[in-house]
């Protein structure tokens, strides 16, 4: 599956000119240059007759309607080099040489492949596929003890007349209440990690529709600042969103990999100990058992913490970025847009 | 022969006594200890365990864009354009501004630092309570972090009691008499009231993992923290020098500010205070850290159950005043996460208000967070 969404990201997103022109990313540069060139030849046109109809008033707003078409198509350029950059761009050795690209990440990939790839391996492979699948061992283990019924008649013979009681060799009883707390939770984790696969698999297309649509939008007066809104959640969602996640996922990936044997695998090394007087130490006093227990306890401990923490917290960090600049960009080139409260909406 | 197997083990114990494998993986030792194995983040420009160390690079920053723009005035001075010449002047002038708030905030704020951390040693030592040194800001860290991650995983181990006295009443009210010969007759189950304690227990034990599981996710945000944090620093001075993204870097600034120095010496201040008068709470109730190794307390909830048919109060309430007790105090931590959180909202917005940046200065941040 992941090879097929790198493939599409890939494809989205192509170095050459003819990919360039017609790929569904960064084709939608070109159209708006051609829309934005017919909208100036138009208003050339009105400037040149107005006089004639002795308008003048209509000559001077149209004048200032041609610099921003010239403004706008000089931004459209601007952003086209920048997207094809964007895609062409080796995020992952840059990344790598500031240690935030862990070994899974395809070589020479792109920002929206890094992206991918360090969601994927997070969400499949890392902390939040050990957790779960740690879970199913933990609630194996609690739960396959047998249970042993005694009946005790007081005069043999006579059946029902005597004790009868049940023990369960197993805990899973008391315990199974709290690994259903945490197989809810870990749904919910799956839920919002799905939630930003989306959005990172639909940001190239995002990024270029967003970006075409505001900038011919913010030609005309009326609607500049609505055009200025739109190119701020583009390059908000198709840029800022992207490299948050790269960046977060990378950092956490990697420290995940150097912590995996100390804190997660250690339960071996810690109940034997790692010489050979260690071992023989807990073999013959047999506190090799209780040790072991006391080690899986903390490192399944120190996982769902782990976890919980990054699926928790990586999300709403990103989100925050992602608004604050939306809405400090938004501000800056036209009208303010909240994105936040505009992706409750939408969930 | 019997007496040579048996001399060989006593040598072999003695040889092996002491020797004891390490038990229990401690994260912040790894996390943010002076050998850490996390991979330092941005190569060269690691989080430094000082603020002196995110100054220097704060300061090349500034010191880079002071440089580009200097040279822009130069030309527009050269070339007289008017436009580039006004444009760098106030550029400059924002960038000297940068300057001063950086010195200022980061000199201001460290001193805060140190006042909260005194104030909170202060304060446990005026109720007897030890207090650990803090020199760093990675030691700050690091006492935080061990601090919570110790309670946390002491919260895991009543769990695990909770569990094991849950078994015990289980097998209890589970007991059973019949008398009922040839199918007619009664049934009676005279310890079925041990539900009751067993559904007291389930209870416990949902606040327990609560409060564990808060604390553990503490212990990593502040991991998350120290180590990514650093980079709003620099994106926020670098986007504060220019007129188009100044408000986003100035919202940057405030998120590590509040986050990076002002959120862990809360919580440390709440830590310090906490686990001075943690020892004098506690003092009637034994510290339960592993359950192999005290049975008696647990043996006597077991036996004062069994022993009487009727239940009474002490069997109730002793539960009760173990768990409660050792929960509440937990539960002070997590009040003291929680409002330090709030208040790390709320000087975000502060920041926000201060260096101009409408995202944040809404009062609209903990909302969106919600």
């Amino acid at each position: 599956m992941i090879d097929y969404i790198l493939l599409q990201a890939s494809a989205s997103c192509l170095s050459s000119i003819s990919g360039f022109l017609t790929a569904p990313y960064t084709a939608w540069f070109p159209i708006a240059a051609i829309i934005a060139a017919m909208i100036i030849s138009i208003l050339a046109i009105i400037y040149m007759l107005a006089p004639l109809f002795g308008r003048e008033d209509i000559r001077a707003n149209v004048k200032i309607s041609v610099y921003q078409a010239l403004f706008s198509l000089a931004l459209i350029a601007a952003f086209g080099i920048f997207s094809t950059w964007l895609c062409t761009f080796n995020a992952q050795s840059l990344l790598n040489a500031v240690n935030l690209s862990p070994s899974n990440v395809p070589q020479n990939a792109n920002l929206y492949e890094v992206a991918i790839s360090d969601l994927y391996w997070f969400t499949n492979s890392g902390p939040l596929a050990n957790l779960n699948n740690g879970l199913l061992l933990f609630f194996a283990a609690m739960n396959m003890g047998p249970e042993i019924n005694f009946k005790i008649d007081f005069m043999p013979g006579i059946g029902n007349l005597g004790l009868k009681d049940k023990v369960p060799l197993s805990p899973g009883g008391p315990l199974n209440a709290f690994s259903s707390y945490l197989t809810e939770g870990i749904s919910w984790l799956f839920i919002m990690n799905d939630l930003q696969f989306i959005i990172i698999s639909a940001a190239p297309i995002i990024f270029a529709i967003f970006l075409a649509i505001g900038l011919i939008v913010r030609i005309f007066g009326p609607t500049r600042n609505f055009g200025g809104a739109l190119i701020a959640l583009g390059v908000g969602i198709g840029f800022v969103y992207p490299l948050m996640v790269s960046i977060t996922y990378g950092f956490i990936n990697n420290a995940f990999n150097a912590m995996y044997s100390d804190l997660f695998l250690g339960t071996v090394a810690n109940a034997f100990g790692t010489s050979l007087q260690s071992v023989l130490a807990n073999i013959l006093t047999g506190s090799f058992i209780i040790n072991s227990i006391e080690s899986a306890i903390y490192s399944f401990a120190n996982l769902v913490g782990f976890t919980a923490t990054a699926s928790l917290i990586l999300p709403m960090l990103n989100f925050i970025v992602v608004d604050t600049f939306v809405t400090d960009f938004s501000s800056a080139f036209g009208e303010r847009m909240d994105f936040m409260s505009l992706l409750t909406r939408i969930i | 022969m019997r007496l040579r197997i048996l001399l060989a083990l006593f040598i072999a114990l003695v040889i092996v006594r002491g020797a004891f494998a390490q038990i229990g993986p401690d994260p912040c030792n790894t996390i943010f200890g002076s050998t850490s194995s996390l991979p330092g983040t941005f190569g060269a420009l690691r989080s430094a365990s000082t603020y002196k160390g995110l100054l220097g690079y704060s300061m090349l920053i500034i010191l880079s864009v002071l440089l580009i723009i200097s040279f822009l005035y130069a030309i527009g001075m050269a070339f007289k354009i008017d436009r580039l010449t006004s444009f760098s002047r106030n550029e400059i002038l924002e960038n000297v501004l940068n300057f001063i708030i950086i010195i200022f905030i980061s000199g201001g704020i460290a001193g805060i630092d140190n006042l909260i951390v005194g104030i909170a040693n202060f304060g446990s030592s005026a109720i007897g309570g030890t207090t650990t040194s803090v020199t760093s800001t990675s030691s700050m860290y690091y006492n935080t972090c061990e601090f919570y991650y110790s309670d946390a995983i002491g919260q895991i181990w009543y769990i695990v009691e909770i569990s094991f006295l849950s078994f015990v009443y289980n097998i209890g009210s589970g007991f059973t008499l019949l008398l009922m010969p040839n199918g007619l007759g009664i049934i009676i189950q005279p310890l079925a009231w041990l539900n009751a304690l067993q559904k007291m227990m389930g209870m416990f034990g949902a606040f327990a993992i609560g409060i564990a599981g808060v604390e553990l996710i503490n212990v990593f945000l502040l991991a998350i923290i120290y180590y990514l944090f650093p980079l709003f620093l620099y994106l926020g001075i670098l986007f504060r020098s220019f007129p188009w993204t100044r408000a986003i870097g100035g919202a940057l600034l405030g998120v590590f500010i509040s986050f990076y120095v002002f959120y862990p010496a809360l919580v440390y201040s709440f830590s310090a205070i906490v686990g001075s008068i943690e020892p004098v709470l506690l003092a009637s109730i034994q510290k339960q850290s592993n359950v192999f190794n005290n049975v008696g307390s647990l043996s006597q909830l077991s036996a004062s159950s069994f022993s009487w048919i009727i239940p009474t109060e002490s069997m109730f309430s002793l539960p009760i005043e173990l768990f409660g007790n050792v929960i509440a105090v937990s539960a002070i931590n997590v009040i003291g996460i929680i409002i330090s959180l709030l208040i790390c909202f709320d000087i975000i917005e502060a920041f926000g208000d201060l260096l101009g940046a409408p995202s944040l200065a809404h009062k609209g941040v903990l909302k969106k967070v919600i």
